[in-house]
């Protein structure tokens, strides 16, 4: 046996160098079982594509992984994993600009009995990329991950006037949006958050 | 026609659901969350729906792919500071590391190997990885990872002091999952020379006593060091 030898030395480092390794190897695990269904569907709803949906998937668990403390900080793991995958996939969806913008268009040939209403989160998605940029991800939050606007405005870190002026500003876009390219289709006045 | 885009209901949310089925909820907030989805026909299809969305990811990307991906975007994008995640994604993948790794022993005579149990050191620079040689320089921008040949001894435990500073860099089962051999990365970026050394147990090691104290190693577990010179 190698000659013991005693360690002095102080409290353990900063958490990034203490945690034990096998705690990593588990974290993927645990990233994957836990949290990667609900960033799958998420990046697979907003993009419509399997294969751009997986790399959207490695893309937010990396960058989660080199946020870890903050994710782990988080009051709710689960709402800042899928904020990231939803702001990832926003920005993906704004550099094809002109074939997220024809998604509506899309909707409304695929549109084939005019009596039956389009799909209620389909057509969140596809009004969308018709909304300011700053509305996309409270409309996301709101519409389709159905968070009170207090709870949209505790995680984004926002005012909630400013929550619901986002909201406001996503149906104001979407009623103009719909009025050109689903003329049969209207959102409920009064229907503002 | 009017249609409704949604958004919560009075009780209703799809994130609430998420969330106490994620195990984020507590207290009241737990027990109202799950009194309501077991009255609410719409939350139990929102949970029908989330449950399906576990099956359709283990068909679209299974875990091995999930975590070979992860690790390649570790790997290609800011390298440095993400030495510690890319080892363990790329051992969770069970890639890259593993093939790299040879059957010989460190000749570095701080090495003890017992019933078959020893430790392999491997250093990967620009070059690639390699098997480290002892008292080998290692510079700042290299990776070092530690194999546990565990032979018949069941836990293990990791420890790299630093100057004043002792990191405990693994404890526990001396294998990996699945049996595979355990391969443990460890960060250091200090520019302080180290000391790797790595306990060998039948029985659950005290990490924390250990660490604090090398001499708290159970009688008879084996203990093997290894001298690490950072570059200068």
């Amino acid at each position: 046996m190698a000659a013991l030898r005693v360690i002095t030395g102080g409290a353990l480092a900063e958490e990034r160098k203490a945690r034990p390794a096998n705690e990593g190897q588990g974290l993927i695990a645990e990233l994957y079982e836990r949290h990667a269904p609900a960033v799958f569907s998420r990046c697979r709803y907003l993009l419509r594509d399997e294969e751009a949906a997986r790399d959207a998937l490695h893309d937010v668990f990396a960058r989660a992984l080199r946020a870890l403390p903050e994710f782990r900080a988080a009051a709710s793991p689960t709402t800042w994993v899928l904020r990231i995958a939803t702001h990832h996939c926003l920005n993906v969806l704004r550099a094809e600009r002109a074939k997220w913008r024809d998604q509506l268009a899309v909707l409304a040939r695929e549109r084939r009995v005019e009596t039956v209403a389009p799909d209620r989160r389909e057509l969140v998605r596809a009004l969308l990329a018709c909304a300011p940029e700053e509305a996309q991800e409270a409309a996301v939050l709101y519409y389709v991950d159905e968070m009170t606007q207090a709870e949209i405005a505790e995680a984004t870190g926002r005012s909630l006037p400013t929550v619901r002026k986002r909201l406001r500003e996503f149906l104001t876009a979407a009623r103009a949006a719909l009025a050109e390219a689903l003329p049969g289709i209207e959102l409920p006045e009064g229907a503002e958050p | 026609m009017n249609i409704d885009l949604g958004g919560p209901g009075v009780a209703c949310s799809a994130m609430r659901v998420r969330r106490l089925l994620a195990g984020e909820l507590a207290g009241e907030e737990r027990a109202k969350a799950a009194a309501h989805l077991l009255a609410c026909e719409r939350c139990r299809e929102t949970e029908r729906r989330l449950g399906a969305e576990r099956a359709e990811l283990a068909v679209a990307v299974p875990f091995e792919a999930f975590a070979a991906g992860v690790a390649e975007r570790l790997a290609t994008k800011e390298r440095r500071p993400l030495r510690w995640y890319l080892g363990v994604a790329a051992l969770a993948a069970g890639i890259a590391l593993v093939p790299f790794i040879s059957t010989r022993i460190s000749d570095d005579p701080g090495v003890r190997t017992k019933g078959g149990a020893g430790v392999r050191l491997y250093l990967q620079d620009k070059q690639g990885p390699r098997e480290y040689r002892a008292n080998e320089p290692v510079r700042e921008t290299d990776d070092l990872y530690a194999e546990i040949v565990p032979g018949s001894r069941r836990y293990a435990l990791v420890l790299l002091a630093e100057g004043n500073e002792v990191h405990a860099a693994y404890a526990g089962p001396a294998r990996g999952q699945d049996g595979r051999p355990l391969v443990v990365p460890f960060p250091w970026t200090g520019p302080h020379d180290g000391t790797l050394y790595v306990v060998l147990d039948d029985q659950p090691i005290d990490a924390q006593a250990v660490r604090r104290d090398l001499r708290a190693a159970r009688r008879g577990a084996e203990v093997f060091t290894f001298k690490v010179p950072r570059a200068r």
